[in-house]
Order: C-alpha cells, then sequence, then structure tokens
C-alpha cells in the first residue's frame, strides 16, 4: 500500500513538472500517468535500479546530492518488481532491496559490467515447419565499443538428438578392425544414438549454435521474427533476477523484476543450466 | 630538396594521425550529451511533424510525396519500421519509406495523429566502428474515423534508433568539427491502456 501510494505521489510529481515539449506536433490531452510510470527501456530500469536519473527521467549528473541516494533508490526498487508475479514474494523482495542498498556497501547494475545477457525467443521455419528458437544473447566488446552478439541457442527440435551423457566404455572398434577393412562400421552407424560411444576422446557433441548456423547456412532455417526478450542478470553476488517487459494498463508496467532467486555463487551453473534448458 | 619532402610528408603524416586519434577518442561529456540530445530530439520532433502531415488526409499527394522525402532524410540507408500489435505474435518488418507510404494510403475518412508530451532518452553507446547509438522512446495517438463513422483509436510506443556521430569539415582552411544525428530502426509497439 504504501509502494503505491510512492508512486501516486511521484507520479503527480512527474506529470505537474512534465518535460520538454514535442511542440511542433499535435500533443494529445488526457490522462499519461501510467506512461510516465512505465519503465521505458532497459537503460531506465538500470538507471531507476540505481536512482541514477530524476522522476522526470532526467539522468543526474555523478556529482549531485541525488545521484545513487540509498533513500529514494529504496522507494524506486520497490517499483521495479512485477506486482502481479506470485513468484517473488515480499520478504524476499525487501531481503533482497535491503542487502544491495546496505549503507556500507550497496551494489548497483552496470551496463557494462558483464554478468547479464539476453534471451530472445524468435519464430524460424526448419524444414519448412514453424518452430521457435531461443536465442541468448551478450555484449561482448569489440573494436571502438560494444556490440551483441548470438552466445548461444536453443533449438527444441535438436535437443532429443545431442547427447552430453558420457560414452559407453563397451561400445568400440577393436584395434585389429583395420585387418578387417573396417567392415564392422556397420554397428556403429546402425544405431546413431551411440554412435559417438565411437568417436576419439578430444571428440564433444556439437553445441546447438553450430548446428543451428550450419542449418541456417544450408537454407534448412528461415527466420521469421521476434517474438519475447527478456534479461537474466548475475550481476549483483548472491542473487539472480530476470527482468522481462510488461505490456499493460496501469502504473505497474514496463520493464520489471519478473522472478528473484537469492543465489548462492556455487549454485549458479545449476541456474543457468536451468535458463539454457540443458539437458531438457 | 628530398630531406625537405620527406620532413613535410611525416609531419604531415603525424598530424593526420592526430586528427584520426581525436576523432576515434571521442569522450562525451554530459554536457556534450545534453547538446546531442537536443539535437536528437530535434530530428524526431520532426519525425513526428512529419508523420502528423503523412497522415493527414487533408494533405495532397503531391506534399505528402515530399514530406516523406523530407522524413527519408532524417534516416539512416536501411532503416526499418519494426511494428508488434496487440492481436498478433512478433514484428512485422517494413522499410521506413513503404511505411510511411502505408501510412498515407490508411483507408479512414479522417485520420488524427497526436504526440504525448513525454519522451525518454537512453545513454549513447559507442559501437565498433566508433559511432554512438542512443534510443528515444515517444508515445503516439492515431484515431481513424472510417466513413460509417467506426472510430479506430491506438496508442504505440515508438523506440528509435538514434546514431551520433562526430565528423569533421574544412570551412575556410580551418576544420570544423560537428556531431552529425541520423535515425535508424524504429520499434513501434501498441500499448495496452486502460
Amino acid at each position: 500500500m504504501r509502494t503505491h501510494c510512492f508512486a501516486f505521489v511521484c507520479l503527480w510529481g512527474l506529470i505537474s513538472v512534465g518535460s520538454s515539449r514535442l511542440c511542433a506536433q499535435k500533443i494529445a490531452t488526457g490522462d499519461i500517468t501510467d506512461l510516465y510510470a512505465a519503465t521505458k527501456q532497459l537503460s531506465q530500469f538500470i538507471k531507476r535500479f540505481n536512482n541514477e536519473e530524476d522522476r522526470q527521467g532526467v539522468a543526474y549528473d555523478p556529482k549531485s546530492k541525488f545521484y545513487r541516494e540509498p533513500e529514494q533508490r529504496k522507494q524506486y526498487l520497490k517499483l521495479l518488481f512485477d506486482e502481479q508475479s506470485i513468484v517473488i514474494p515480499q520478504n524476499l523482495r525487501a531481503g533482497f532491496i535491503a542487502d544491495i542498498t546496505r549503507s556500507d556497501s550497496p551494489v548497483f547494475l552496470d551496463f557494462f559490467g558483464g554478468d547479464w545477457f539476453a534471451e530472445v525467443k524468435v519464430t524460424v521455419t526448419y524444414n519448412s515447419k514453424e518452430e521457435e528458437a531461443i536465442l541468448f544473447m551478450v555484449l561482448e566488446k569489440a573494436g571502438q565499443g560494444y556490440k551483441w552478439v548470438i552466445d548461444r541457442v536453443y533449438f527444441r527440435p535438436y535437443a532429443p538428438h545431442i547427447r552430453s551423457v558420457t560414452k559407453n566404455p563397451n561400445n568400440f572398434l577393436h584395434p585389429q578392425s583395420h585387418e578387417l577393412g573396417f567392415m564392422n562400421l556397420n554397428r556403429v552407424f546402425e544405431s546413431p544414438v551411440t554412435a559417438e560411444d565411437y568417436t576419439s576422446q578430444s571428440y564433444h557433441p556439437p553445441e546447438q549454435l553450430q548446428i543451428f548456423m550450419y542449418d541456417l547456412r544450408r537454407g534448412a532455417i528461415k527466420f521469421i521474427t521476434v517474438n519475447d526478450t527478456r534479461f537474466h542478470f548475475f550481476q549483483l553476488r548472491g542473487w539472480y533476477f530476470e527482468v522481462a517487459n510488461f505490456n499493460r494498463p496501469g502504473l505497474n508496467s514496463g520493464w520489471l523484476i519478473s522472478n528473484l532467486v537469492q543465489l548462492p555463487p556455487e549454485q549458479k551453473s545449476v541456474m543457468l543450466n536451468y535458463i539454457y534448458r540443458e539437458n531438457r | 630538396m628530398n630531406q625537405l619532402i620527406k620532413t613535410v610528408s611525416i609531419l604531415t603524416s603525424l598530424w593526420v594521425i592526430a586528427l584520426y586519434a581525436q576523432a576515434q577518442s571521442v569522450n562525451i561529456t554530459p554536457e556534450r550529451k545534453r547538446a546531442i540530445d537536443s539535437l536528437a530530439l530535434e530530428k524526431v520532433r520532426d519525425l513526428s511533424k512529419y508523420i502528423s502531415i503523412i497522415g493527414d488526409k487533408a494533405t495532397s499527394m503531391t506534399e505528402s510525396q515530399r514530406v516523406i522525402d523530407r522524413t527519408m532524410e532524417l534516416f539512416m540507408e536501411g532503416a526499418q519500421m519494426g511494428v508488434s500489435s496487440l492481436n498478433r505474435k512478433g514484428v512485422r518488418y517494413f522499410p521506413v519509406r513503404k511505411y510511411l507510404e502505408r501510412l498515407r494510403a490508411l483507408n479512414y475518412q479522417t485520420v488524427n495523429i497526436e504526440w504525448y508530451n513525454i519522451q525518454y532518452i537512453s545513454d549513447l553507446v559507442q559501437q565498433p566502428d566508433g559511432r554512438f547509438v542512443g534510443l528515444i522512446t515517444i508515445y503516439q495517438r492515431f484515431e481513424g474515423v472510417m466513413e460509417d463513422g467506426m472510430r479506430y483509436v491506438d496508442v504505440t510506443k515508438k523506440d528509435i534508433t538514434v546514431y551520433v556521430e562526430r565528423k569533421q569539415q574544412q570551412i575556410g582552411g580551418r576544420l570544423i568539427g560537428f556531431w552529425d544525428v541520423l535515425l535508424g530502426d524504429i520499434k513501434v509497439t501498441e500499448t495496452k491502456r486502460s
């Protein structure tokens, strides 16, 4: 309730102060409280998270006393959660805010700080059938700046065919096979499921991304459209959270925290495997 | 004489390298960022104004064609619009000119396009080729009335890519630096409002 009151007061403040005018056009009238309240870009999510901008969305000068001011920041943070989510208990949310705003060692999000990535769902056709592919994108330093690159892909049609289990030591071609002109190779290829047992120690199953790119090159995959983007943050030690976009009426919309987990560092790989849909 | 030519050529090379290095290591201070933001906003305002004119049924064909050409001058070559609506999954892609022509051809008796007095400007981030890229978010209200009086209203969020590049031009024998701003891809999202 207190959070909603604060939001209301903030947002009235926003409207009464306003921002620079789009004076050359016809200006729409009516209530725009929701548009002010929406976290419109991921950049704005990060700035609100860190309390690096004022209520009009104008960045504070880093020398300003308001820049990253902790009390205001706590209020902003409360507004950055998906209020309709049932997966984030209030006590977990409160613990998270208290932890990251500790007066002796507050922590902040850093766009260039790594340990976060995007998950993008796209629709493609695969052998003329519509399928969903999930691309995992990371920000990579390159040349004079940065670029987003495809780091991984999860493509359901591949999943059943990529084994990550250990090889069966009982499956091998005996050391005299050469004398038979390798006639026993038929046993390898009769059972595609176990064919990898016959590969060298240095063999590793291909990443889905490699196969995806190969299929793209040979024309088996054709891009149709982008459907959904969300972001996974591991940047704050001991925590994982997901940020998704909520296009809906009201004051709780735009980029918001849709999932939050207290995550000891040793469990990070478990969470990553879950997000990457490993072994599914 | 040869020695002189060699010295001049080395000095010229050093001067060019220094200029190049200066251009590459451009630092955007908060003050400069504010100046670039206003320049970018000016382009976005022009775009908003042009969209309103193109969509207006009172605008003649010749005039709207002229405005479409003017609008295209605001954009980088190859820029596209990605449109997502509430009743359809995914993004539909249009080259900017095609999008504007579709807007002009909409089958309404009257069209009214207004802009909400709100915008959000991101930071500028440098991309591999040295240019800076940012994003400006604005909101548009569209109202179309059919011949039979049926009204269609939507509010769309427009996320507009802005490219910023430091350029130099020789004026009166002196190299003058300036910031060039061009618009890039635009994502148009229909919003759900109460």
